[in-house]
């Protein structure tokens, strides 16, 4: 405590010169190095052929779904059922539940296309079948 | 009349001659956008960088997966194996004589022997490098599905039997 002494009240100034650097350099490198797409990706198999494709014990039935139009599948069951039928493309996850619910045990399906099927449909349709049957192995292949 | 004179004598203003720059504002808006692009910020995920005008089909992942392994990327006009071309597309179709008896891209198939002999030279040397199964195809949407069987045939006869297909993580 000082007698007489004068006040030491001062004005701080704040300088932002420096942060102001940091944050530039920080927001340059985060700027050149982000991603605003997130990719993923979808495990798919060969339903035929190939080096090191390993053998698995004989499922009950066999699950082949058919791309044939954006609107429209054919759906194949061989082994203890026999299937071969067209079916809609608004259908397919309930059919899938149908058998799934009858042969549990079963998780591969062969998902092909016709040649003129684009990309995009196929992975739409993988995207939907994961949900019931895991294992989408892609087939086709003469 | 008098006249009205724009200089008044001995009415001059006088200016400061320091300048304060008001970065404070600055500030501010440096810190939210900072904030926002830490957010956003993630290492170690995929890394694919596609071809310009490459446009990726999309899907519903639980999570993006964290793969290293061959890229195959399918465009309009070639085929790349990391990121060297090795095989002419047309309109994201193969040539007729590329196409080989048993389905496979006869180019596409010398590329991949290519990756193979180079991933058994490299084994050779470091016992834990071993030959990987592992494919990556980055593929364009409008891609017909008559190339895809060729390229997925063609890797599967070289040992490339793992497919990881890449996809634009679509949110539910």
């Amino acid at each position: 405590m000082s007698v007489g002494g004068s006040s030491s009240d001062q004005d701080v100034e704040l300088n932002l010169a420096s942060i102001i650097d940091c944050f530039t350099v920080l927001i340059t490198f985060l700027l050149a190095s982000s991603s605003f797409l997130s990719l993923g990706i979808l495990d798919a198999g060969v339903a035929s052929g190939g080096v090191g494709v390993e053998k698995e014990p004989t499922p009950p039935i066999h699950v082949e779904l058919k791309i044939l139009s954006p609107e429209e599948y054919q759906l194949k069951v061989e082994g203890k059922t026999h299937i071969d039928r067209k079916i809609a493309s608004t259908s397919i996850t309930d059919e899938l539940k149908t058998l799934k619910t009858q042969y549990p045990s079963v998780e591969a399906l062969v998902l092909s296309a016709q040649d003129d099927i684009n990309y995009n449909e196929v992975i739409k349709s993988m995207n939907q079948i994961r949900k019931t049957y895991p294992a989408v192995m892609l087939g086709g292949f003469e | 009349m008098k006249k009205k004179s724009l200089f008044k004598i001995g009415q001059v203003k006088k200016q400061s001659d320091e300048m304060s720059l008001q970065i404070t504002s600055m500030a501010d808006i440096f810190t939210i956008i900072l904030v926002f692009l830490l957010k956003s910020f993630s290492s170690g995920s995929l890394n694919i960088t596609p071809t310009a005008g490459l446009r990726m089909p999309a899907a519903q992942l639980e999570a993006p997966a964290d793969v290293s392994a061959l890229k195959l990327e399918i465009s309009e006009k070639a085929i790349q194996i990391e990121g060297k071309a090795v095989t002419q597309l047309s309109q994201f179709k193969l040539e007729a004589d590329d196409i080989g008896p048993n389905g496979t891209s006869k180019t596409l198939s010398e590329g991949l022997e290519k990756e193979r002999k180079r991933q058994a030279l490299i084994s050779q040397s470091n016992e834990d490098v071993k030959n990987d199964s592992k494919i990556i195809v980055v593929a364009d949407q409008r891609v017909p599905y008559k190339t895809i069987k060729a390229v997925l045939a063609s890797a599967a006869v070289h040992g490339f039997t793992d497919f990881k297909l890449a996809v634009v993580n679509e949110e539910p």
